[in-house]
C-alpha cells in the first residue's frame, strides 16, 4: 500500500502517514510510552523481561460489495471467494499498519492485540438503530405508538411507521411546527460519505521490547503479534514458549434461500446448511494452520472461532426472515497466537489450590469480562 | 490470503449424506484424522495459556479444537390455543438439535483419539424467525446450535477406549476437581417449552400473583430437571456441576377472536457436567486452602478479543419487535 498523497517514504514505515511517523519518532526520542495495558498486565510484561514502548494501531476502511452468486440448482451453497479475500485483506491492512508502527518504535513484538470491526458507517444501519432508540424512548414515556401499521409483517414499513408515530407525538406535544424526526436528521458529512457496505477495521495493541536486548522478532524479521493479555504473555514466556505471530483464517459462505424454505410441518435438521457451516470452518482452519506453518510455529494457542453475520444481507427489509428471500451470508473467522518453544524451558511452579478473598465481581470487571 | 493447501475434491453428495445421518462431513474427518496421526502439523487449542498450564499439570495434553453444529428447522405447530402443557414438538426440536451438535462434537473428539473435550462452549442463534413473524412462539423458526471445545488427552479419566467425555468445565475447574478426586463423566442438557393458556383470566382488575404462571415455571423446571437427572443417572454421575439453568418467560397474546387475555410461554434450558469420584484416588489431606487476596488475577481478556459488531442478533431483535407489535396490536383490539 502506498499513499499517493504522501511525499517520498522514509527508511521505515513506508505505509504510515506523515504525522504518525512524526509522533513515533518523537516517542522514540523521549522514551515516553503509552499503553493500554492494565496495571497488573504492565507489571507482568515487565516481569517477563519486556518493556512496553507504545500503543500501536492500524486501521483500514473498506468497502465490500456483496454479490449474490447464481448457483446451479441443487448446489448447496458455495464460498464467496471475493468476499473472503476482501474481509481478510481489510484486517490484514489494519494489522500491517499496526506492525509498521511497532517496527518504527523498534519493538520486538505487540501484545494484547485486539481486532475490532465498526459497522456504524452504514447509514441504513444507523437509521434503524436510531429508530430502535425512539421505540424504546416512546415506550418509556408511555406513548402508545399508533397501531394501524403495527401488525405482523410490518417490518418493510418501519420507516413510514416511525414517521407517522413522530407526527402523532408532535401533535400530542402541541408543537406548531413538527421538526424532522431525530433519526431522519441529516448527519455529519463524514458519516454519510462512506456509504453502505463499508466497515472500519481497527487493530490495536501495545508494542514491547525485550529489556535484555534479545531478539524476539519472528522469522520474517518483523515484530511478533499476539492477542494474549499481559498475564498470558508472562505465563507463556515462563513456560518456555514464545509467540511468533497472530494468525487468522476466514471463509465467507453463501447459503441459497432454497435450502431454508423447508415445509413448515417438518421438524428436523437441514443437513446441507450444517454441511456448509462445516465446510466454511474447514477452509478457515486450514488457512489458519497454513499461516502458522509459514511462521514456523509448532502450535496455536487461544484459538477462537467466531461465526459472523455481516450487514450485507442483500435484503434490508423484513430482517427477521430476510434469509428466506436472499439466503444467508456467514463468515467463519478463526484467530489464535502461533507459538514456538524456546531452548530454555522455564517453570512456573506447581499451581496450588487457594481460596480467593477477592470480590469475584470486581475481579471480573477489572479483567474486562 | 494464504490459499489452502490443495486437496483433492471430496464427494459432496456423500459428504452431505453423512451429515444427514448425523455424522460429520468428509473434509472435517480427513483433517482431524491427520491431526491425530503421526504427520500432525500443529496443535490447536482454544484454551487460554493459564488453562493450558493447569491441564498440563494433571497430565492433559491439548490435541485439537473440535466443533459440533446443527442447523435445525422446528416445525410450525398447527394450533395450541386453549391448551396448557409442554409443547413437545418445540421442546423436542430444541433437544434434538442440541443432541445432534453434541454428537458431532463427540464424533470429532473420538476421531482425534481424545479422552475428553473440555471447555465446551455453546452458542445458539436464530437464523429465521418463522413465517408468522411472531418470534417462534409457535415454531417455524430455523435455529443454529453450535458447540466448540478442546479435545485433550487426559489419562486420569477412566472411560472405555474411544468414548471421550464432554464437559463445559474449564481447564482450571477440571484441575481443581482432580485435586479432590473427581472426574467428569458426561455432559447433560435439557430443554422444555411450556405453554399456559389464558394466564390473566379473572385478573383484569385485581393485583396478586398469577398462580397458573408461577405454576407453569415450576412444572417446566420439574420436567427439564427431571430429565437432566435421568441423564445423570444413565452416565453414572454422582453430582452435576457447572449447571447453567436459564428460565425465560414471555407473554404471548391469545389473539383468538379478539381475545384480550394473555398466554405465557416458559422456556427452561439447562446444561451441566456430571461428575463422579475417581476410584482409588490418592487421599489428599483435606484442609482449608490458604486464603489469598489476588492482586494480579491471571485471566484473559476474552471479551475484548474480537470485539466486533455483526448482525447475529438482528433476527432475535426483529423477533422480539414482532412479538411486541403483536402484543400492542392485540391490546389495541382488546381495549
Amino acid at each position: 500500500m502506498t499513499n499517493p498523497t504522501q511525499p517520498e517514504a522514509g527508511s521505515y514505515a513506508a505505509d504510515l502517514p506523515l504525522h504518525a511517523r512524526e509522533r513515533l519518532a518523537d516517542m522514540r526520542e523521549r522514551q515516553l510510552f503509552t499503553s493500554d495495558l492494565s496495571v497488573s498486565e504492565f507489571l507482568l510484561v515487565k516481569e517477563a523481561g519486556f518493556d512496553p514502548v507504545g500503543l500501536v494501531m492500524g486501521t483500514s476502511i473498506y468497502q465490500i460489495a456483496p454479490q449474490v452468486p447464481q448457483l446451479p440448482s441443487g448446489q448447496p451453497g458455495c464460498e464467496l471467494v471475493d468476499m473472503t479475500r476482501a474481509l481478510y485483506h481489510a484486517r490484514e491492512l489494519a494489522m500491517t499498519r499496526m506492525e509498521a508502527e511497532a517496527d518504527a518504535l523498534g519493538a520486538d513484538g505487540i501484545v494484547g492485540v485486539r481486532l475490532t470491526v465498526n459497522l456504524s458507517t452504514d447509514p441504513r444501519r444507523l437509521e434503524y438503530q436510531q429508530y430502535r432508540k425512539w421505540a424504546e424512548w416512546s415506550k418509556a414515556k408511555g406513548f402508545r405508538r399508533p397501531q394501524s401499521v403495527a401488525v405482523a409483517g410490518w417490518f418493510p414499513n418501519w420507516s413510514q411507521l416511525a414517521a407517522l408515530q413522530w407526527q402523532q407525538w408532535g401533535q400530542r406535544m402541541g408543537w406548531v411546527q413538527i421538526p424532522l424526526a431525530p433519526w431522519a436528521q441529516p448527519r455529519a458529512q463524514a458519516t454519510f460519505a462512506l456509504g453502505s457496505n463499508t466497515a472500519e477495521f481497527i487493530a490495536i495493541g501495545t508494542a514491547v521490547r525485550h529489556s535484555g536486548g534479545q531478539n524476539f522478532r519472528n522469522a520474517q524479521g518483523k515484530p511478533f503479534q499476539s492477542d494474549l493479555s499481559g498475564q498470558d504473555f508472562w505465563m507463556l514466556i515462563r513456560t518456555g514458549y514464545r509467540p511468533v505471530g497472530f494468525v487468522m483464517g476466514n471463509c465467507v459462505y453463501y447459503v441459497p434461500p432454497a435450502l431454508l424454505n423447508v415445509p413448515p410441518s417438518m421438524s428436523g435438521e437441514i443437513p446441507e446448511y450444517t454441511h456448509a457451516l462445516y465446510d466454511a470452518r474447514e477452509l478457515a482452519i486450514e488457512r489458519l494452520q497454513d499461516e502458522a506453518e509459514d511462521l514456523g510455529a509448532t502450535g496455536i494457542v487461544g484459538v477462537t472461532i467466531a461465526e459472523k453475520q455481516h450487514s450485507w444481507r442483500s435484503n434490508p427489509m423484513n430482517i427477521g426472515n430476510a434469509a428466506l428471500q436472499s439466503g444467508e451470508l456467514i463468515e467463519l473467522f478463526v484467530i489464535g497466537t502461533a507459538v514456538v518453544p524456546m531452548p530454555h524451558a522455564g517453570d512456573v511452579g506447581r499451581p496450588t489450590l487457594v481460596m480467593t478473598a477477592n470480590d469475584a465481581l470486581r475481579v471480573a470487571k477489572s479483567e474486562g469480562e | 490470503m494464504s490459499t489452502a493447501r490443495n486437496r483433492p475434491p471430496i464427494d459432496l453428495r456423500a459428504s452431505i449424506a453423512r451429515v444427514a445421518r448425523g455424522g460429520i462431513p468428509l473434509r472435517a474427518e480427513e483433517r482431524l484424522a491427520e491431526e491425530a496421526g503421526p504427520n500432525r502439523r500443529l496443535f490447536t487449542s482454544d484454551l487460554s495459556v493459564s488453562e493450558f498450564l493447569m491441564v498440563s499439570d494433571v497430565g492433559c495434553k491439548p490435541i485439537s479444537q473440535v466443533m459440533g453444529s446443527s442447523i435445525y428447522h422446528v416445525a410450525q405447530i398447527a394450533d395450541y390455543k386453549g391448551k396448557t402443557g409442554e409443547l413437545t414438538v418445540i421442546s423436542d426440536g430444541h433437544r434434538e438439535s442440541r443432541r445432534l451438535a453434541l454428537s458431532r462434537l463427540y464424533q470429532e473428539a473420538a476421531l482425534v483419539g481424545a479422552d475428553a473435550v473440555i471447555g465446551v462452549r455453546l452458542t445458539e442463534r436464530m437464523v429465521t424467525m418463522g413465517k408468522r413473524g411472531k418470534g417462534g412462539d409457535d415454531g417455524g423458526e430455523i435455529l443454529e446450535f453450535t458447540v466448540v471445545g478442546t479435545a485433550v488427552q487426559a489419562p486420569f479419566i477412566r472411560h472405555p477406549a474411544g468414548q471421550p467425555v464432554l464437559t463445559d468445565l474449564s481447564g482450571q475447574d477440571l484441575w481443581a476437581l482432580a485435586q479432590d478426586g473427581f472426574e467428569p463423566c458426561g455432559f447433560l442438557f435439557e430443554f422444555c417449552r411450556y405453554h399456559v393458556w389464558h394466564v390473566t383470566k379473572g385478573f383484569s382488575s385485581m393485583q396478586g400473583e398469577l398462580p397458573s404462571a408461577s405454576d407453569a415455571v415450576e412444572r417446566a423446571r420439574a420436567i427439564a430437571i427431571g430429565k437432566l437427572l435421568a441423564q445423570a443417572d444413565a452416565c453414572g454421575a454422582e453430582f452435576v456441576v457447572g449447571s447453567d439453568i436459564k428460565v425465560s418467560l414471555r407473554e404471548v397474546p391469545c389473539g383468538f377472536g379478539g381475545c384480550e387475555l394473555d398466554d405465557v410461554d416458559v422456556d427452561v434450558s439447562c446444561f451441566g457436567t456430571g461428575i463422579r469420584r475417581i476410584p482409588n484416588a490418592p487421599q489428599r489431606s483435606v484442609g482449608t486452602p490458604p486464603m489469598m487476596l489476588s492482586m494480579m488475577p491471571l485471566g484473559r481478556r476474552r471479551a475484548l478479543l474480537i470485539d466486533a459488531e455483526d448482525d447475529s442478533r438482528d433476527v432475535e431483535i426483529a423477533a422480539e419487535e414482532a412479538q411486541e407489535a403483536a402484543l400492542e396490536a392485540d391490546e389495541a383490539a382488546g381495549g
